[in-house]
């Protein structure tokens, strides 16, 4: 049902903007949309971002996954328990360049005892960062089609990425790894009992528009070719705030840039933004040196305490009688 | 259904098509099933009175009616926002779950009992719904689709029933590729929940007698006087030394805390001892105190106010009575506090030294500021300067395995400390498999205030995946001691491995050290501190083979004390 | 005789298949999403409830297919039940797990036993189980009453210390 509704809203969207884009004055969806969702994401992200950031952070609590700084000679695991700025940098770094808690899974003895084993979630891990990765390449790689000239390392990273040299525009290769590495979350959200009684329409919802952008984009390149110079021409006029739409453009890739701006605008709004937020987690970002360091909270506030003086007041006599010292005798 | 010789009850595809339990109903549309052994009583009247805390009644969970004030879900929902505006990690951990579902099966609650909604992701999810509906953009136009859920009786019942039965271990939170931790959502849950008066009593009756009396189990100034000096009858009885016990005594050097569970019951009774005799003779000049008689906390598992309500003890009574610094037992919970809000909630402990150990003069850089030190730092920095005269071999009946305790590990990492101290204390020492110790050890299925006896059933489930790794080694290696450095362990591990792995005893690691101390002065040792004759040290001809092992029959449990 | 020993020997060479038929049955009492997370993982530590279930099942068969004695019987399903005694289910369904065990025979052997003139050696496999039954219904009245026994043990813990301390009137009551 979830996953029904999903499809078929992300479908019509893709719908909506292939003949949208026909029926409605073009520059509704080639200029007004982009901007408009552009707009929206950066000023969405921004006002969510900041809300977090606005929110003290009472306590220090990190998640602790190795030993302590204690004693000198007990050697420290200085990612897994950072007890400085530089450590934890480090110990961002893993986590967001190559999911380090979610590769805990793998850790996992994998014992051979009867016939095949699954590595438990090993594959969530490879999953989420080829997703990740690949997505993120893909994002460098359309770099080219609003700058000019075109910057050295987008040219380069298109190169390294169509190394294959399979077809003509060579395949890249993140394409394939995006798509297959959202196929596969799809499949295991369906698959896996587990993560499917978990999942809430919006799960499958940013899947399946992911897959409709990266399908639409991969279906532009290799099969029904589209005027990539007047995609340019129009890319470059909306960066250059002299928007001018050419013609010749096919429907396909308004779908395309339909999809986008959805995304960009869902972005801020939904669970996508675990991207920036997992920069703010506490129990992640946070140095455990506690002890070492005071940490202060800034709504602190005085709460009533039962004082030694009400205590000795209540046991007073006896503490005489057990020989216990009093301050007021 | 056909008899077996009529010809279709052999219709194979029929009884191959196994189908798991027809899908249930989704999540939200499941009500609590609250079955007797898997509920903790509510919090009685006269607790919350002591506290001031709201709607103060006495009410059972299997009432329909748990006489909510008026307007309550006006209370809930101003509480929620209260709180977004006050915890990042609360307001953060409520967006940025994908449900990937990484930590579903890391709870040992769903572990040991398959039920759904302990996969933390859907325990904070019961909460995260109420969220969504109420204070997001998407959940207000989009309500159910959206993710969304009205807050009614039902979902506060289930709360109710989830939050207290989660006992914020922390473990999922090392599995969330954003850290989340369903600890610290539960820990909101219990708060929220606390604003209508409804909590357990096993949590609320401890924090009311703590803030009276100091200690959780209200024991009264002369009360503690008098347990601690019964002990040292039993520690003069094995050991044949005579010990001072000094309680509130200004000027001293170190002011002693450590969980009042140690003070009562076994096997925690011994660490206590262990602890007095340790000090005696090291030299220490120490205090303990009936003021700040506990440094159990189980303000943490109410809220973070009763938490600070409890906690500012420690320091005022550091002032009073003059100490250079703190030290704290074996506790688990005790040090989460500790670590992660002690000095920020009580602090700044200027008028406190920075730590430095008396017996080594090695100065304790990471607690410059708490100036509170943890006794397996200090008895492993002890240790290792050699200066304690050690014998293991008297630990040589004791085939030991070491617990992690949730919150030393997650919340602070202390990991090595305790491992070195055990391995210079005992010649046989074994771990648990890897998946089960360290960062991701299992809890004990006791912790946060779920230790208590009329929800046997569900601490048993939780404490299946601790129980097994334990009757691994326990077939594996003949281990018939679980050492654990922290009091709620002390008191629930003894009855999961009477279930779960029968045999396995459980002690502190502070037991192990003075069992395995050669003190000076001490009369020929044939008994140890639980007064049980020692293998190999002249007492076998006196006693029966089977009282050695510690064995325990599964029906027998491991019993009281030495006392009649 | 003859007949007998051939149901045997058929039953033990898919003794093996007999047994996933049967875990599968078990473990499919509980939820969907448990199922599935019992199933798939395979780590005796991640997944004791699983493990111990797989390990289970097929102990009790190979006890059930060697004609044990009922101590024996007693000790295989002893895993199995300790941990259903603590979980949320009735006592019917928490022993009931056994007769599943004839569907699985009867689901593996179906051709053969419809076939075959196997009635009376089935009939004895199947009372076999139901000896099976009986002693996983001993077991798990052992398991109820020793949880409750551990309940008050753990009271017991404190109890020299407490009464020794009231006796001495040193805790104050209530
Ligand atoms: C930097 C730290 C990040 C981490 C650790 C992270 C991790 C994850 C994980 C574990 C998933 C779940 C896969 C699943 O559904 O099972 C996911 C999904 C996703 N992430 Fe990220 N992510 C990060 C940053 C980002 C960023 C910056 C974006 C921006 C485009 C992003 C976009 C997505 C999308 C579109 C999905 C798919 C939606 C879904 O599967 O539910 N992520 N991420
Ligand atoms: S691991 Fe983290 S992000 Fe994934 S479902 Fe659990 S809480 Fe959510
Ligand atoms: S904190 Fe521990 S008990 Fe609570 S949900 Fe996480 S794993 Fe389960």
């Amino acid at each position: 049902m979830n996953v029904l509704i999903s499809l078929v809203v992300v479908a019509c969207l893709l719908i909506v903007g292939m003949f949208g884009a026909t029926i409605a004055p073009q520059w509704i969806f080639a200029v007004a949309l982009p901007y408009a969702a552009v707009a929206v994401f950066a000023i969405g992200l921004a006002v969510r971002i900041m809300k977090w950031a606005g929110v003290p952070v009472p306590f220090r609590i990190p998640t602790t996954c190795g030993q302590q700084r204690s004693l000198p000679w007990i050697r420290q695991q200085k990612l897994e328990n950072p007890s400085n700025k530089l450590q934890v940098l480090g110990r961002m770094a893993l986590e967001i360049l190559f999911f380090r808690s979610l590769a805990r899974n793998t850790r996992t003895e994998l014992r051979k005892e009867r016939g095949l084993v699954y590595g438990t979630d090993l594959f969530l891990w490879i999953g989420a960062l080829a997703m990740h990765w690949a997505l993120a390449v893909v994002l460098i790689r359309h770099l080219r089609l609003f700058t000019d000239p075109v910057p050295a390392f987008v040219t380069f990273t298109e190169k390294a990425d169509g190394f294959l040299e399979i077809g003509l525009p060579p395949v890249n290769i993140t394409t394939v790894v995006l798509l297959c590495a959202l196929l596969y979350l799809l499949y295991r959200r369906l698959a896996n009992a587990r993560v499917r009684y978990i999942s809430l329409p919006e799960d499958y919802f940013a899947l399946f528009l992911l897959l409709g952008i990266a399908g639409s984009g991969a279906w532009m390149r290799h099969i029904s070719h589209t005027d990539v110079a007047g995609v340019k021409e129009l890319a470059l006029s909306l960066v250059h705030f002299s928007p001018m739409v050419p013609t010749g453009i096919s429907p396909l890739f308004f779908g395309h840039l339909f999809l986008v701006c959805v995304l960009l605008m869902y972005f801020p709004l939904g669970k996508l933004v675990h991207g920036p937020g997992v920069f703010l987690s506490p129990t992640r970002n946070m140095a455990n040196n506690n002890r070492a360091v005071r940490h202060v909270n800034p709504w602190d506030y005085p709460v009533k305490v039962h004082t030694y003086e009400e205590y000795e007041d209540e046991f007073r006599e006896k503490m005489i009688a057990a020989g216990l010292p009093v301050d007021k005798e | 259904m056909s008899r077996f010789d009529e010809p279709d009850y052999y219709k194979k595809e029929e009884l191959v098509q196994i189908q798991p339990k027809p899908p249930r109903t989704p999540w939200m549309e499941t009500p609590v099933d609250f079955r007797p052994g898997t509920y903790i009583y509510p919090g009685k009247a006269k607790n919350l009175k002591v506290l001031d805390l709201p709607n103060p009644r006495d009410w059972a969970v299997t009432d329909v009616d748990w006489q909510l004030p008026e307007g309550w879900q006006k209370t809930i929902l101003e509480g929620m926002a209260d709180r977004l505006k006050r915890f990042r990690s609360f307001k953060l951990f409520m967006d940025i779950c994908v449900r990937c579902g990484a930590c579903a099966d890391k709870c040992h609650f769903f572990i040991g009992s398959g039920d759904p909604k302990n996969m933390p992701v859907l325990r904070a999810e019961l909460l995260r719904s109420v969220y969504r509906k109420d204070f997001t953009a998407l959940g207000k136009v989009f309500g159910k689709l959206a993710g969304g859920r009205e807050l009614t009786v039902d979902v506060l019942k289930e709360w109710f029933y989830y939050f207290y039965q989660c006992t914020e271990c922390r473990r999922c939170s090392v599995f969330c590729p954003y850290g989340i931790d369903t600890a610290e959502i539960t820990m909101m849950g219990r708060e929220l929940l606390g604003l209508l008066g409804l909590y357990v009593n096993w949590v609320i009756e401890p924090v009311a007698n703590c803030f009276r009396t100091g200690n959780h189990l209200g024991i009264t100034p002369h009360g503690l006087a008098d347990t601690l000096e019964f002990m040292t009858e039993d520690i003069e009885e094995a050991t044949g030394i005579k010990i001072d016990v000094p309680i509130n005594k200004k000027g001293a050097e170190i002011l002693f805390f450590t969980p009042s569970g140690d003070y009562v019951a076994a096997p925690g009774i011994y660490t206590c001892m262990s602890y007095m005799l340790l000090f005696n003779e090291l030299g220490v000049d120490y205090t303990w105190s009936t003021y700040a008689s506990d440094g159990g906390n189980f303000g943490l598992f109410t809220s973070h106010e009763a938490m600070k309500r409890l906690n500012a003890k420690v320091y005022a009574e550091a002032k009073r009575l003059g100490v250079k610094w703190i030290m704290g037992g074996e506790c688990g919970h005790m040090w989460r506090v500790v670590n992660q809000y002690m000095d920020t909630m009580n602090g700044p402990a200027d008028f406190l030294e920075v730590p430095k150990s008396p017996v080594t003069g090695t100065v304790f850089e990471n607690a410059r500021s708490t100036k509170a030190v943890h006794i397996m730092e200090f008895m492993s920095d002890v240790i290792r300067h050699g200066k304690l005269k050690l014998d293991p071999s008297r630990n040589d009946h004791i085939r030991v395995t070491f617990h992690d305790s949730c919150n030393p590990a997650r919340a602070m990492g202390i990991l090595e400390e305790p491992r070195y101290v055990i391995r210079h204390a005992c010649n046989h020492f074994y771990e648990m498999p890897e998946n089960t110790i360290r960062e991701q050890t299992f809890c004990c299925g006791g912790g946060a205030g779920l230790g208590t006896d009329e929800n046997m059933e569900m601490r048993l489930r939780g404490g299946m995946p601790r129980g097994n790794a334990v009757r691994y080694v326990q077939e594996r290696y003949g281990v018939n001691q679980l050492a654990a450095m922290c009091a709620i362990d002390r008191a629930t591990l003894p009855t999961v491995c009477d279930y779960w792995a029968p045999g396995v005893q459980v002690t502190g690691i502070s037991e192990l050290v003075a069992n395995a101390t050669v003190f000076k002065g001490e009369k020929r040792r044939t008994h140890n501190l639980r007064l049980e004759p020692i293998p190999g040290m002249g007492a076998e001809d006196e006693e029966s083979e089977a009282d050695l092992v510690g064995a325990g029959a599964p029906g027998e449990g491991q019993g009281g004390m030495g006392h009649e | 005789m003859v007949e007998r020993a051939v149901l045997l020997d058929l039953l033990k060479r898919r003794a093996e298949a007999i047994a996933t038929r049967w875990y599968d049955a078990v473990l499919a009492e509980y939820p969907e999403q448990t199922y599935a997370a019992w199933k798939r993982e395979s780590n005796r530590f991640a997944n004791p409830v699983g493990h111990s279930l797989r390990a289970g099942t097929r102990t009790i068969l190979d006890a059930v297919l060697e004609g044990a004695d009922a101590e024996a019987l007693r000790g295989a399903v002893t895993d199995i039940v300790r941990i259903r005694a603590v979980q949320q289910m009735s006592p019917s369904a928490a022993v009931g797990f056994v007769f599943r065990l004839k569907d699985a025979i009867r689901a593996e052997l179906g051709d053969e036993l419809r076939n075959g003139s196997f009635r009376d050696e089935m009939a004895e496999m199947e009372q076999r189980v139901d000896a099976v039954a009986l002693a996983a219904f001993d077991v798990f009245a052992e398991q109820r009453e020793l949880v409750s026994e551990l309940r008050i043990n753990e009271l017991k813990r404190n109890i020299p210390w407490a009464t020794g301390r009231t006796n001495r009137g040193v805790v104050e009551p209530g």
